[in-house]
Order: C-alpha cells, then structure tokens, then sequence
C-alpha cells in the first residue's frame, strides 16, 4: 500500500471516529438540550398476556403522549380488539379542549384480544400515537409503528383465561420462531444503545487499551477490542442466566461500591501505565522477539477482558429500564437458557461499535515515535476522565474537583509539549486546545468549590444557588429506613393515624436520586403539599438481604422509584413512578394521589 | 507522519468537531425549497387555494394541528396580532395538518379570522421540504411579499417576537399588551 493512500485512510478513520464522538458528546450531559428522534422520544413494545393486548410506551423524560390519540389494530382483518383501557394519566388544562389527559415517562395500554387469528402464533401490529415535548414546546407528527407479537395459539383458543399450568407449545417450530425473534431483537436494542452513557464510556478505556500497546497492528487492535467485548458479554450472559432462573434484577448489584472502586483502581493503573510509569509486559531481554510478541498479545488479551469484564458491571446498570424491558420474556417464562441468550446478544450488540473503533484505532494510531507517546498520555488523560465518570456514581466523591485537577493537568500538559519544535500553525492550534481546556477546568474548580456536580454545566450551582435564596433549601423530613421491618413500622403507623405515605426509593450512586432530592424536594410548594403525608425514604445504597427484602415487598426494581400510599395502606399502582420528576410533574401526580 | 499531515489531520479533526456538534443540534434545516409551499393546492371552506396567493408585505405561515397543545396555545397571540397589524400589510397563514372536522369547533371558539389553509395529507412532506425534516410542530416561517424566507422557527412564538417583526419590516408599532386580561 502506498503511504499516500496508508495516511489517507488513517484520515478518514480519525474522522468517524471524531464525527460519532462528538455527535454523541450530548449523551454525556443529562440535560436534553436537542429533541430526539421520534423513535428514541417514543419506543413501544407489545406482548400478550393471555387474551389481553398489552402495549408498553416508553416516554423519554420531557415528552409526553397524548391519551385520546392512541390506536391500536391489526393489519390481519381476522384480528379484533375490544376497547382499550388507559392508565391514570396527568390532566393537563387545556384553555381551548379543557382538560386534556397525558402521560409522562410511561403508559402501559391493554385492551382484550375479541378475535385471535385462526392460523400462525404472531399478530402484526399497527400501533398510532401522539406526543410532544414539554420544555422546547414542540409536538412530533402522528407515530406509527408496526410490531409483531408472538400469542400462544393454545391459550388463544382455549375460552377461559390460561390458569398456574405452564405455558404449552403447540410446536418445536413456534418455540423456535420466537426464541431467535426475542435475540434478534435484543442485538437489535444493543446497538441502539451504541450511542447511550452505556457505552460510551468504555470507548476510552478501550483505546486506552489498544494505545499502550507497542506497535499495535489494526488486526490486533481489533482483536484487543473482540476481548473486551468478550469479557461484556460473558458478563451479560451470566446476569441473564441469574434472571431468568431467578426473576430477580441485577441491577444493584452492579453499582456497588467494591466493584466501583475496582474498575476505578484498574483504570488508574491503565493510566499510569499510559503515562509510562511501568509497562504491561515482560522485560524483552528474557523472552526471544517471537515469544515476547505472543506473550504480549495473550498478556493484551487478557487484560482486556477483563476490563470489559469489569467495566461492563459497572455501566450495564445504566441499561436497566430496556434491559428489563428486554429481560421480560425470560424472566416471565423462568428461562435461564433464553435470559442467557438475550443478554448476550444485548452484548454483541453494543460491541459492535467497540469493534468498530478497535479497528479505526489500528488505522489511526501512529506506529512508533515521539508522537506515539503524546498519544498515549492523552489517551491516558481519557481514562481517567472515565474513572472520575465512574466514581462519581458514589456520590460521596468531589467530582468536580476532580476534574477540574484532571483538567488542569491535561490543560497544561498539552501546552507543554507544544514547546517542542513543530509548525507554529499546528503549535498555535494545540495552544488553543490547551487554554479552552484549562478554562473549562478552572470552571469545574469554581463550580466545584461552590458544590456543583455536572462537569457539562460546571458553573450551574452558582445560578442554583443563586435561586435559591428565595426557595427553602430545607430537606424533607424524610424516615430513611434501610430495612423492611423498619419501612412496614412506618407504613403501619401512618395506616393508625389514617395518613397517606410517600415511599421514595434512593440510594448514594443514583444520580436522578441525589438531583431531585436537591431539586424538586427542596421547593416550598413540595414541602406545602406533603405536609399532611409521611415521608419514607428506602435507602438501598448496599445491596444485602435487606435492601433486596425491602425492594421485593414493594415491587420495586430500584431507585429512582417514587411511591404513593393511600390512607388505607393500598398502593396508587397506577402512579407509581420511575426516574426524575420536576416540581411540575411531582405536584401533579401528588395532586391525584390526594386522599 | 509529516507536518503537513499533521495539520491536515488537526484541521479535519476540527472540521468533524465542527459538523459533529452541527448534527447533534440540527433540528430545522437550512436547506429550504420554499416553491413547495407556495404553490401547493391546500383546500379551504371556500374551495382551493394557494400561499402564494395570499402573500402580504409581510406573512407568517403557521404549521399546526389540533392535537398539538403549543399550537394551540399560540393561536390567540396570532390572532391579536393580526388583527392589530392586518391593516398595515401583516397576514398571517395558518396551515392545518388537520381535517376541518376536528378543527372547526376549536378555530371558533378562539376566534380565528386570519386565513386557514387544510393540508391533512400533503401538510408533512411540505414542512419536510420547507426546511423541517422532522415534522415537528408548530412550525412557522416567517415570508416576505415575494415569498422569501426571513424567519424559520420551529416551537412557540411570542408577542415579543412578531412585534419586532412588525416593527423591523413594516415599521408598525405595537404596544405591548397588558399580561393581565
């Protein structure tokens, strides 16, 4: 291959790479500041239960679906549905409608199945709705989705509804058709969620990986990364596995603070030997040039499995609500085999695009010399870029300030190696880099120091805090319980003296958690309306017996989770919320859980 | 690598930043071919008719449909500033994603006299080639007398905003409305 033509496909590598890292850069911030898809703001996903039709909209936060603009049909004639029954939704004032009834977050529509088609196991589907989103003001065109639901032809046929005995194939063939449908569809929503905090992040650790190697070939490059997403997957398949025998989420187990502060040691040791302080191999003088390459590689190989073993733990819990959308099938039927199967084709899917970049990386990646070591030291500057990411599920960790240390440092860093003699154009380019860098770090500092958190919006505690002068900053008075006994002592004594409660799930590593107790439980207005509840906080911080106890009597998967008992004891099912909720959307949910 | 690839690399790293964070935040296009609108037959209660034949000195064409809320909610602020500046050359075009059936009885109850055009089928391709791929709503553009694009927003418009409108191409006045009505 000519050089010419060698460079020019090191260019083009470099620039993908740079294209989908920066349109995706977004991710990284938890403020939406530009409106999806239609298809990511609004996901549906059917099933059927018996003979009813159930329909699950998953409403990203921020947007809302129109109650009176959801249809369902079918595209087979034979098949009819009966009426379709909506959640509780928000009402929402309408000056020229009156009220009008929307869903936030989620909205889970049923409707029974009056006519089932005489042959095949599968019903095509053609579901509309409506929606909008809230802050920008803006509405999406009419959505239309078609999906194909598997029924069981037995169940179907059969008048009265399926009883405790177990779900019955009528042929291999059926069980075939859908076990293959529910992989692909999981391999499908893993690479949808390429794009996601889910898997971003592991895209430095993997270039830091495939960097510190020497002279990495593209196919090793690429081999390098085959390992780490092998390590993902095993990883998936066994959570799977664990799922569908058991039922149980995994998700609290991943974010516990051993495995974290691994993955943050780990990371910190790829840096450090990023920065040349030791190298992950043998010293040459022991091995011959062909011994030491195979060791090299075996050594290369195994260390990236184990980091995607490992950072795989920690991110996946950023996939739960899909993953347990995902999960549904196994753990509804208790199939390890088929959770197992699920799970890892989640996996392969999300690797692809970490496959990708392992062999963008072997093209872009300059072989050897003075280069290569700046290289490698950015790449280094990366990684712990990610382990701060990382350790900043803890909470208890100064995030801020760590970036702003590590900002700092690249900062200057990039200044100093363009002493060297090189083309004043490019110097000035990277000097230019250096200054915006060090800027952005002395933000992250002021920020940090004035206790903001959000290394994209570094600078939003000093507005907040700003704001609040004139709000209270006063926590609510929650029960925090860790326990089931202690929550059932709490739920008792609010049913004795005829008290509705708030149960809130949270824990130190959730970050939705920590923002809405600063938020929107701080507001005058929530304090006001709460005044006459009981406020209980599950902390589920540690994973042991008790917090899984606690979580299985409530039916919860895990925090963020927003709960309303009635003054009888009986859950408001139909309220019950996952994820963050403004001031708005709090009281409004609150205003209909009112006694 | 020499120097020249290196700054041609920096330089197409800068130009993929660049375009990467245009796509990230692309909501409207651009890339607008305007005759789509202008000339397309929309129905009316009083048969067919085009934008085009309806341009003022200035116009503002409004996408919108029933279901949409912040459509709705804008409507009125339309209507009060038509009315103020009809006069002076304003118009205001309102294109309905819609059917008359479902609109009708909303459009009387805000009172709604500036003209309204019905484009149920055709309405989504037309936003699509008028620079708004998405489809998404309200979406308004703001037209000279010859039909060219001065403004495109996608989301509400305020009082504010038409009022500098009016106060930059047709040297109208108009005094803030009182918020309390």
């Amino acid at each position: 291959m000519t050089p010419i033509l060698k460079n020019l496909i090191r260019l083009a590598s470099l620039l993908l790479l740079t294209l989908a890292l920066t349109a995706n850069a977004q991710f990284w911030s938890k403020k939406q500041d530009t409106l999806l898809p239609g298809e990511e703001a609004f996901a549906v996903t059917a099933q059927i239960v018996g003979q009813q039709l159930k329909v699950y909209w998953t409403i990203a936060s921020d947007y809302y679906m129109y109650r009176d603009q959801f249809s369902i049909s079918s595209t087979n004639p034979e098949v009819q549905f009966g009426e379709l029954v909506f959640p509780e939704g928000v009402v929402e004032d309408d000056p020229e409608f009156g009220e009008v009834v929307v869903y936030f977050y989620n909205a889970e529509l049923s409707a029974p199945i009056v006519n089932f088609p005489g042959t095949g196991s599968q019903i095509e589907l053609v579901i509309k709705a409506q929606g909008c989103n809230k802050p920008v003001g803006v509405c999406y065109p009419p959505q239309t989705r078609t999906l194909m639901v598997d029924f069981d032809p037995v169940a179907a046929s059969s008048a009265a509804p399926i009883s405790a005995a177990p779900q019955k194939f009528s042929s291999a063939d059926s069980v075939e058709k859908t076990f293959w449908g529910y992989v692909l569809a999981a391999f499908g929503a893993g690479i949808l969620l390429s794009f996601t905090p889910c898997v971003l992040p592991m895209i430095p650790i993997l270039l830091g990986i495939i960097a510190g190697q020497q002279n990495p070939s593209k196919l090793k490059s690429g081999w390098l990364a085959a390992c780490y997403v092998a390590g993902t997957v095993l990883v998936y398949a066994i959570a799977g596995w664990f799922a569908g025998l058991s039922g149980t989420q995994l998700q609290a187990y991943f974010q516990s603070p051993w495995v974290i502060g691994t993955i943050c040691l780990l990371l910190i040791g790829l840096a450090a030997s990023l920065f040349g302080a030791f190298k992950i191999q043998l010293p040459s003088s022991i091995q011959t040039k062909l011994n030491n390459t195979a060791v090299n590689t075996r050594s290369a190989s195994v260390s990236s499995f184990i980091l995607g073993v490992i950072s795989s733990l920690v991110v996946g819990a950023c996939v739960s609500p899909i993953l347990i959308l995902t999960l549904g099938a196994a753990i509804s039927k208790g199939d390890p085999v088929l959770g197992s199967a699920i799970m890892s084709a989640m996996a392969l899917g999300m690797g692809t695009l970490l496959i990708l970049v392992g062999f963008g990386a072997g093209w872009i990646l300059p072989k050897a010399g003075a280069w290569m070591k700046q290289i490698q030291v950015i790449f280094g500057f990366m990684v712990l870029g990610v382990g701060i990411y990382i350790a900043s599920f803890l909470g208890t960790v100064p995030t801020l300030l760590l970036w702003a240390a590590l900002l700092m440092w690249a900062g200057f860093y990039i200044w100093h190696i363009t002493e060297a003699d090189i083309d004043p154009l490019l110097r000035s380019a990277m000097k230019a880099v250096s200054v915006a860098i060090l800027i952005w770090g002395g933000m992250a500092l002021v920020g940090g120091v004035n206790g903001g958190e959000s290394i994209m919006q570094p600078l939003e505690s000093l507005s907040l805090s700003q704001n609040s002068k004139t709000s209270t900053t006063k926590k609510l008075p929650f029960q925090q319980v860790t326990t089931l006994s202690e929550a059932q002592a709490v739920l008792n004594n609010a049913k004795a003296s005829n008290q509705p409660v708030l149960v809130d799930f949270y824990a130190d590593w959730c970050l939705d958690c920590k923002r809405m107790a600063k938020t929107t439980f701080t507001e005058p207005e929530v304090h006001e309306a709460l005044s006459n509840w009981q406020l209980l906080e599950v902390d589920v911080t540690l994973t042991n017996e008790d917090s899984e106890a606690v979580k299985q009597f409530f039916d919860v998967f895990g925090p963020p989770a927003t709960l309303f008992i009635k003054k009888n004891g009986e859950e408001h099912a139909d309220l019950r919320q996952y994820g963050y909720m403004k001031k708005s959307d709090f009281l409004a949910i609150l205003e209909k859980a009112q006694p | 690598m020499s120097v020249q690839n290196k700054i041609l690399i920096a330089l197409i790293a800068v130009t993929a930043f660049v375009v990467g964070v245009a796509l990230n935040s692309a909501k409207v296009s651009d890339d607008i071919d305007i005759s789509a609108l202008l000339t397309a037959e929309l129905s009316t209660e009083n048969g067919p008719a085009t934008v085009n034949e309806q341009l003022e000195k200035l116009t503002l064409v409004n996408f919108w449909a029933s279901w949409c809320s912040p459509c709705r909610e804008e409507m009125p602020i339309f209507e009060t500033m038509y009315r103020s500046a009809k006069s002076e050359g304003f118009q205001i075009i309102g294109i309905a994603v819609d059917s008359p059936e479902k609109t009708q009885a909303m459009l009387d109850s805000m009172g709604i006299t500036y003209p309204i055009l019905y484009a149920e089928q055709t309405g989504m391709e037309i936003m699509e080639l008028s620079g708004n791929p998405q489809g998404l709503m309200p979406y308004s553009l703001l037209l000279d007398e010859n039909g060219k694009v001065l403004e495109q927003v996608l989301g509400k418009i305020d009082e504010r905003q038409i009022a500098a409108w009016l106060d930059e191409s047709l040297a109208v006045k108009i005094a803030p409305q009182a918020e309390a009505e």
